[in-house]
């Protein structure tokens, strides 16, 4: 589905006139409906990429959100067996793999027999070499602190040295009205419950109440592809797995002003 | 870097303003601080903000740690990592532990993150000569305002903010006050919550 059609599916829930919406603008319903995909990604980790990493030789600590602005957590860490110069972390995936003007093989380069890093803590790597802080070569582990400090049990040497890494990424945003959402087709339809509850919000009250079976359902849905992604995720050996929505409690959050005592029928308001 | 001033409209929206010039209860300043106060809030709860400080280089057994400071993960010197410890443990370790000073080709071996209150780690024994000081941390991001709105966090977590700052302006006493409002995205949040810990409470 492309963006004007779920656009249009929630001007239908908001019981608005698709055509000429009074209450709602067409810039707070695609807004609505980017935030409730990112939420959805973040929930589920669905939207995955691969991106080569250059190591600077001798440096330990890299920063990632400052090159790649749709990392949400690592999945996999690995060291790239291409032992060309030259290739940088470029923003934009379809040309990621350009040659750059240096390309060429680097003589001390070969590619490591391990190339998969073990995610480890600090402490591990403490504790496996008290002098790991000074260690150099092909590095054998990696860790993250917070959410985007990655850091390596040793330095490289040698410039050229690449990381492969996948990492959960947030969606790309629609803008246009062709845009459609990155996540599978199959959940389209919760993007538009998810966004209604969120648009509510500006009305509050019965209208915010109204929304929460929508977003009880985007819940559900969200928890399914969720629980799809763990065992993908577990079977592939990653470093991260999406959070079990299935054992979290909604009822607090699907119910508004749960203080209050219920509605009863026969019974005026107020 | 996500730009937090992408998120006014939709947040104004929300706030049943047409833009921040069409805000009645609120300024665009207030909603800034707000945002910056959930921004604190969640890199003080699970130090999701983190660097390698670039290292200092000094001689001084006592090194001041800067205001934006929440906890310390590795203390190095000259690229040995130090083991940290407590004013008692150094105490039972060695009487006069203020004083001691490295001697004979020894080095610094632990820092100290109790010493004079929270501002300062202090080395034991006492260093002989200058050397290059690491600090990895975690520390409170630049602060958010209308001029400068860039903050290094995940997308998804720019709408945790705005979620924030809509909570605490629907919490706010007065004519536009939507307590449901603000409970309901309170339990939101309380999600994003259980997110943080699941993703990055892990320890690496």
């Amino acid at each position: 589905m492309k963006l004007e059609d779920l656009r249009q599916l929630a001007y239908l829930d908001l019981d608005e006139d698709p055509a000429s919406p009074r209450y709602y603008t067409d810039a707070e319903v695609r807004d609505a409906l980017n935030e409730a995909e990112r939420f959805f990604c973040l929930l589920t980790l669905c939207l995955e990429t691969t991106r080569p990493f250059a190591l600077t030789p001798g440096v330990r600590f890299y920063p990632l959100l400052r090159e790649w602005h749709d990392w949400i957590a690592p999945l996999r860490v690995r060291l790239s067996s291409d032992v060309a110069e030259g290739i940088t972390a470029l923003d934009d995936g379809v040309t990621a793999d350009t040659a750059m003007p240096n390309e060429q093989a680097h003589p001390g380069l070969v590619a490591s027999a391990t190339p998969k890093l073990a995610p480890s803590t600090m402490s591990e790597m403490w504790g496996l070499n008290s002098d790991w802080l000074t260690a150099t070569g092909y590095p054998e582990r990696y860790g993250c602190l917070g959410f985007d400090l990655l850091f390596l049990d040793k330095v490289a040497t040698l410039g050229g040295v690449k990381l492969l890494i996948t990492y959960a990424r947030s969606p790309r945003p629609m803008v246009l009205d062709t845009d459609a959402p990155e996540i599978l087709e199959a959940d389209h339809h919760a993007l538009v419950d998810g966004a209604v509850s969120l648009l509510r919000m500006k009305e509050g009250g019965d209208e915010l109440a109204g929304a929460m079976a929508g977003l009880g359902r985007y819940l559900q849905v969200a928890a399914k592809r969720a629980a799809q992604v763990r065992g993908r995720s577990l079977a592939q050996r990653y470093d991260k797995l999406p959070l079990e929505l299935e054992r979290y409690d909604f009822s607090r959050l699907l119910k508004i002003r749960p203080d209050l005592a219920p509605h009863r029928k026969g019974v005026p308001n107020g | 870097m996500v730009d937090l001033s992408l998120w006014l409209p939709a947040l104004c929206a929300r706030l049943n303003a047409a833009g921040v010039a069409d805000l009645v209860f609120w300024t665009e300043a207030e909603l800034y601080q707000r945002a910056t106060g959930a921004l604190h809030s969640l890199a003080r709860e699970s130090n999701l903000f983190c660097e390698a400080c670039p290292p200092i280089t000094s001689a001084e057994p006592l090194v001041p740690i800067p205001a934006e400071h929440l906890a310390l993960f590795l203390v190095a010197r000259d690229g040995t990592v130090l083991t940290p410890a407590s004013v008692a443990e150094l105490e039972a370790l060695d009487s006069d532990w203020e004083e001691t000073a490295v001697s004979g080709g020894g080095s610094v071996t632990h820092w100290v993150g109790d010493y004079l209150g929270l501002r300062f780690l202090r080395f034991y024994p006492i260093p002989a000569t200058s050397a290059d000081v690491l600090l990895v941390r975690a520390c409170l991001p630049s602060i958010p305002t209308a001029k400068s709105a860039g903050v290094a966090i995940p997308a998804p977590f720019a709408d945790y903010l705005a979620l924030a700052t809509l909570r605490d302006a629907r919490a706010k006493q007065g004519d536009a006050r939507m307590p449901e409002v603000a409970q309901h995205i309170d339990q939101r949040l309380k999600l994003y919550d259980q997110v943080v810990q699941a993703y990055w409470g892990g320890g690496y």
